[in-house]
């Protein structure tokens, strides 16, 4: 059966939170939806590789990354973008009709403070233009 | 001797244009800015460039306005959209409508010369 449903999840580099693949995981078995893994990386203009060699590599990375957390039994697909994270990603958005879920793999509090210690973070201004929810999977739960 | 890649930058922003140009000249490219739409139309119309990098928001001639210009007039020119009001929506626009590219202002030089490397290589035969 075709999978229509898309969970997109959002890395900022190759420091993969293992709960964000953990719950996309799941979510995806519950609901029989295809996952994309969007790795979003700043191009670092002293790299001697070309943007198309990091891509291939940043996305070998990836996979084996999360094939050692979830295994190979759920098929997945990465999406490498190398550039300007919040210009890239609206280019990611704009070339997808939509999703079902976002999934935020990122800093667990750069996703959501507009003010304070990650002000100005790029997903902090763009979450509100998705079109579909931002999850920030979280290990611990911190009551206020 | 190769031919150098004629680049014009269109921008309301004077400082965009102030800060591009010889950042880009640095890396051999032949650098023209423009401050409006207007102009940029007419400049188009007189001579043929490789690639165009254009703010949206401008008055008169807008950024979308230039990319369904040169979309039409010569549509190898690769058109490179920057804007300070960056949205899905535009991006979507922009893309659809034929825009090489797309970046949301702030972006760092290295930034875009990434995605002028990349549409360089496009139009290499």
């Amino acid at each position: 059966m075709q999978r229509n449903k898309i969970i997109v999840v959002i890395f900022e580099d190759l420091n993969i939170r293992e709960v964000a693949v953990h719950y996309a995981a799941v979510l995806a078995h519950r609901i029989n939806a295809r996952i994309i893994f969007l790795l979003l990386m700043e191009y670092n203009s002293d790299s001697k590789d070309e943007v198309e060699l990091l891509k291939q590599k940043y996305e070998d990375i990836i996979l084996k990354r999360i094939s050692e957390i979830i295994g190979n039994n759920i098929s997945v697909q990465a999406e490498v973008m190398v550039g300007n994270r919040r210009s890239e990603f609206y280019k990611f958005l704009a070339s997808h009709r939509s999703f079902h879920t976002a999934i935020w793999g990122g800093d667990e509090n750069a996703a959501m403070e507009k003010t304070g210690r990650s002000a100005g973070h790029w997903m902090a201004s763009i979450k509100d233009e998705l079109s579909c929810p931002l999850v920030i999977p979280k290990k611990k739960y911190k009551s206020r | 001797m190769e031919k150098k890649i004629k680049l014009l930058v269109v921008d309301d922003e004077a400082i965009v244009g102030k800060r591009l140009k010889p950042s880009l000249e640095k890396h051999g490219y032949e650098v023209e800015t423009l401050g409006n739409g207007r102009s940029a139309i007419e400049r188009i119309g007189e001579k043929d460039f490789d690639i165009i990098i254009t703010d949206v928001r401008m008055d008169d001639v807008d950024g979308m306005q230039i990319l369904e210009y040169v979309m039409g007039k010569s549509p190898f020119t690769k058109v490179i959209i920057i804007t300070g009001y960056a949205t899905v929506e535009l991006a979507r626009e922009a893309l659809v409508k034929g825009a090489f590219d797309f970046i949301a202002k702030p972006f760092k030089p290295s930034d875009l010369r990434v995605i002028i490397e990349k549409a360089e290589k496009e139009l290499k035969p």
